[in-house]
């Protein structure tokens, strides 16, 4: 490889604007004295000039049919995400709601509980007082007050507890369900005009 | 000497001068309009305007049809407004979009490569009054377009990319996705070829 071989790719750089700085100076005095790299230089200019004007040929105006294309894909995709944005805000927030009202209910459920054992409690201490005298008679009588007491406090499980549950989960799904349905519809809808 | 070759290469590579324009006169980025249109799609019309020439001629010197040239510049725009919301607006728009067109037309190519050669491709406007001249410089122009279509893939992409689309070394290794050693061999192998076809030529 000669010595101006080897510079080729830098009068290819020279010509791009893109020589680097400390090539410059050599380059350019080689250049000064070789009449070979000149013309070449001379010839890739030509060429960038060709190509150029390759660039400048009549077109179709796009603008109508892309901002079609994309008017008819909805707003902007911001203002989608922002929307998508408030519908999952939404759902958490009802979600957050229909979680409180159970575990209020639960509170209440919890202390309602609370307040019959203590009431159930003190009967049994008083049956226990009544019986007492009896004592020795029938120990398994007194267990099937105990156990019939018991079944006093019982509470069901409240039916509300499950329709919130079911609110809750319908409020997470929601948004998802929309998006799912949103890309559907962009996928369905053809791209070109 | 330096202002005299700078003004030289403006005159060839009216990439540099258009991007200098912008930098000099409009405040407004590339990448200013695209954070407008990840608000509103109407914002997105600036960016088609900005690329909708360079897109199309792109694609036309790529495909050498018309009509494919329209289809994939307009998909190129879709695809582009689809993906907004990942441009990472620290970066240049410009290696961005190129880079949808750049590979809408390596799929295009790859679906139709028995394709017979375009020579309509190599229509070329001019705009000299004299009909000889004219005629000699739309010769030329042909000669080149048709040089352009017989490099490889890589070599003619970067040759694209860099007078075509005017953008940097640096900017077509990132379009390309490829180190800028290999962007800077292509483009030294196309002109080489590209002389060497035009010598043989003429």
């Amino acid at each position: 490889m000669t010595a101006c071989d080897d510079r080729r790719r830098r009068i290819g750089a020279l010509v791009d604007g893109e020589i680097e700085a400390e090539d410059l100076p050599e380059l350019t005095a080689h250049l000064g004295e070789c009449e070979a790299c000149r013309t070449y230089e001379d010839q890739l200019r030509g060429l960038a000039l060709d190509l150029s004007v390759m660039a400048d040929i009549d077109r179709p105006d796009l603008v109508p049919p892309v901002m079609a294309t994309i008017g008819a894909e909805g707003r902007g995709i911001r203002g989608a995400a922002l929307r998508r944005l408030w519908l999952a805000s939404g759902g958490l927030a009802a979600t957050g709601v229909a979680l409180g009202f159970v575990f209020a209910a639960e509170i209440v459920d919890l202390a309602g509980r609370a307040a019959l054992a203590a009431e159930s409690s003190e009967l049994l201490a008083d049956l226990d007082q009544a019986v007492a005298p009896l004592a020795g008679s029938s120990s398994s009588g007194l267990s099937a007050v105990d156990e019939a007491v018991g079944m006093l406090v019982q509470v069901d499980a409240c039916p509300l507890t499950a329709v919130l549950v079911l609110l809750a989960a319908g409020g997470l799904m929601l948004p998802a369900l929309i998006g799912t349905w949103q890309r559907w519809a962009r996928a369905a809808r053809p791209v070109m005009q | 000497m330096a202002d005299e070759r700078a003004l030289k290469l403006s005159q060839v590579l009216p990439g540099i001068t258009t991007q200098t324009a912008q930098a000099e006169g409009t405040p407004e980025t590339d990448e200013v309009w695209v954070q407008r249109a990840l608000e509103s799609s109407a914002a997105f019309e600036e960016l088609v305007n900005r690329y909708q020439r360079r897109m199309y001629a792109y694609a036309y010197r790529y495909t050498g049809r018309a009509e494919d040239a329209e289809d994939i510049a307009q998909e190129t725009f879709v695809r582009a407004y689809r993906s907004l919301k990942t441009f990472d607006l620290s970066r240049s728009f410009s290696p961005w979009i190129y880079k949808i067109v750049a590979n809408l037309c390596h799929s295009f190519h790859a679906s139709k490569k028995s394709a017979e050669p375009l020579e309509h491709a190599y229509e070329l406007r001019s705009k000299l009054g004299n009909p000889e001249e004219s005629a000699l410089l739309r010769e030329r122009q042909r000669a080149v377009a048709s040089a352009l279509q017989q490099l490889p893939p890589e070599p003619r992409q970067a040759m694209m990319l860099r007078h075509l689309g005017g953008l940097s070394y640096r900017e077509i290794a990132e379009t390309m996705d490829a180190p800028l050693g290999s962007e800077k061999t292509w483009l030294f192998r196309a002109r080489e070829q590209l002389l060497r076809t035009m010598d043989d030529a003429s």
